[in-house]
């Protein structure tokens, strides 16, 4: 009985943790992942050490400061270097399309959900992303 | 599988973190890791922590470690919190408390989720703490919520409990409700600072009075203040982790670890004979839908639990 499990992070100064907690939460009622919540102003190098050490399958990053296209290469290179290759990365926030974009097509994220998109979203896309 | 064991056995951090993962997400093989660090096992001090949500477990735990630390001894902590029995689904952070020791090597923090299997959860926490155990750690701290029989379970995994009581939660009569004024080896009252404190020391207190003790061990109670004093809330902690190894110390002298020891290898033993034996044949039973016509047959009042139980016993039990 394998379940998905993901590690939710904030971190800098970034202050907007609303929508995270609220995927925590919904997660845990509605879905049956098993959810962690660091809590905000961690560093990646931290955030990175802990998904490894829980194992987790998915690494899910809020950011609404707008350095999304430094911060996730960077929670990347800090994911592969702490030995989490396999663990992929969703992000969240404020983060325009094209930037997605980007993004998504450096490797840096799996797949990035703009702020206005339904937590439902987020959730399918976790629950039917082909594991590995 | 036995190379997970092995490798956990000299301490990689990976290899430990994989081994609980696959403990909890319950892979049929872990058994092969633990048949393989098992005779490793049984040198670390095991100290329990429970009460209730919000009691201050977790900070207690997180200076506790410090503590700990300071005399040069390693610590492994599993903080348990159980899934959602309706969704399987769990929300976990405890270690937001914790992250400070993150960087410490001698430190191994981790989040266990109890996913609602049958005896499940006594059995990932006993092999976990193996797990941490074989991996060096001197110390390991399990913190759990002391609501439920399965949390007070746990005990029997403990050579130390500690049990977190808050003034103004009505905390004396819950706790005892809980059962958890027998498990107790030493009794914190948290957050000591507050009104009520001394009402709820009086009280433990004249409850103990009723109590007995057979091992000849009366459970001390540390009072511990607020952590806004971040010195007198260090030292508190100091002298609670002194009375922690005054106990472990009373333990061995008496020879009393025995009888502990005693007691995880009966719950051990309990858990796998009901993961050898009864685990498969329900797991038949759900496959081959016959679970669900015994449901029905109940529902209609066709026959009863036992009338079943006893049919099944006779088709699967060789005697």
């Amino acid at each position: 009985m394998s379940q998905i499990k993901v590690l939710l992070a904030m971190t800098g100064l970034d202050p907007n943790n609303k929508r995270i907690r609220l995927l925590a939460r919904t997660l845990k009622e509605t879905s049956g992942v098993e959810a962690h919540y660091c809590g905000m102003y961690k560093s990646l190098e931290d955030t990175a050490t802990e998904a490894v050490r829980l194992q987790v399958d998915l690494v899910g990053l809020s950011i609404y400061t707008g350095l999304h296209l430094t911060v996730f290469p960077e929670m990347r290179r800090a994911l592969d270097a702490a030995g989490g290759g396999k663990i992929a990365i969703f992000g969240e926030g404020l983060i325009p399309a094209q930037d997605a974009e980007v993004l998504i097509n450096n490797g840096a994220v799996a797949a990035i959900f703009p702020s206005t998109a339904p937590i439902r979203n987020i959730i399918d896309w976790m629950l039917h992303r082909p594991p590995g | 599988m036995e190379e997970l064991g092995k490798r956990a056995l000299t301490g990689d951090i990976r290899a430990v973190s994989r081994l609980i993962r696959n403990i909890e997400d319950q892979v049929p093989n872990t058994h092969e890791a633990i048949k393989h660090i098992f005779p490793f096992t049984g040198r670390a001090h095991v100290v329990g922590i429970t009460g209730a949500p919000g009691a201050g477990k977790s900070t207690l735990t997180d200076q506790l470690i410090c503590s700990i630390r300071a005399q040069n001894k390693t610590v492994g902590v599993m903080a348990v919190d159980p899934s959602s029995p309706f969704t399987g689904g769990a929300l976990l952070g405890d270690r937001i408390r914790m992250l400070r020791h993150a960087d410490d090597p001698g430190v191994f923090v981790r989040s266990l989720a109890t996913r609602g299997a049958m005896g499940g959860l006594s059995k990932a926490v006993g092999d976990g703490i193996h797990v941490l155990d074989v991996m060096g750690k001197d110390v390991i701290i399990v913190e759990t919520v002391g609501v439920g029989q399965q949390e007070v379970d746990i005990i029997n995994h403990a050579h130390t409990v500690l049990v977190v009581l808050v003034p103004g939660m009505g905390d004396e009569v819950q706790a005892i409700k809980a059962g958890l004024m027998e498990v107790a080896d030493i009794f914190i009252i948290n957050k000591a600072d507050r009104e009520g404190a001394r009402k709820l020391y009086k009280e433990t207190l004249s409850m103990m009075d009723m109590g007995k003790f057979p091992s000849g061990w009366r459970p001390p109670i540390v009072m511990v203040e607020s952590n806004m004093e971040p010195h007198t809330f260090a030292k508190s902690v100091d002298e609670l982790y002194e009375k922690i190894q005054e106990h472990y110390a009373f333990l061995k002298d008496r020879n009393l670890l025995q009888e502990r020891a005693q007691l995880k290898v009966q719950t051990e033993i309990n858990d796998a004979l009901r993961s050898a034996i009864l685990e498969p044949v329900l797991n038949k039973l759900i496959e081959s839908g016959e679970f669900d016509e015994m449901v029905q047959k109940l529902l209609k009042k066709e026959t009863d639990p036992y009338t079943l139980a006893d049919e099944v016993a006779a088709k699967y039990l060789v005697k």
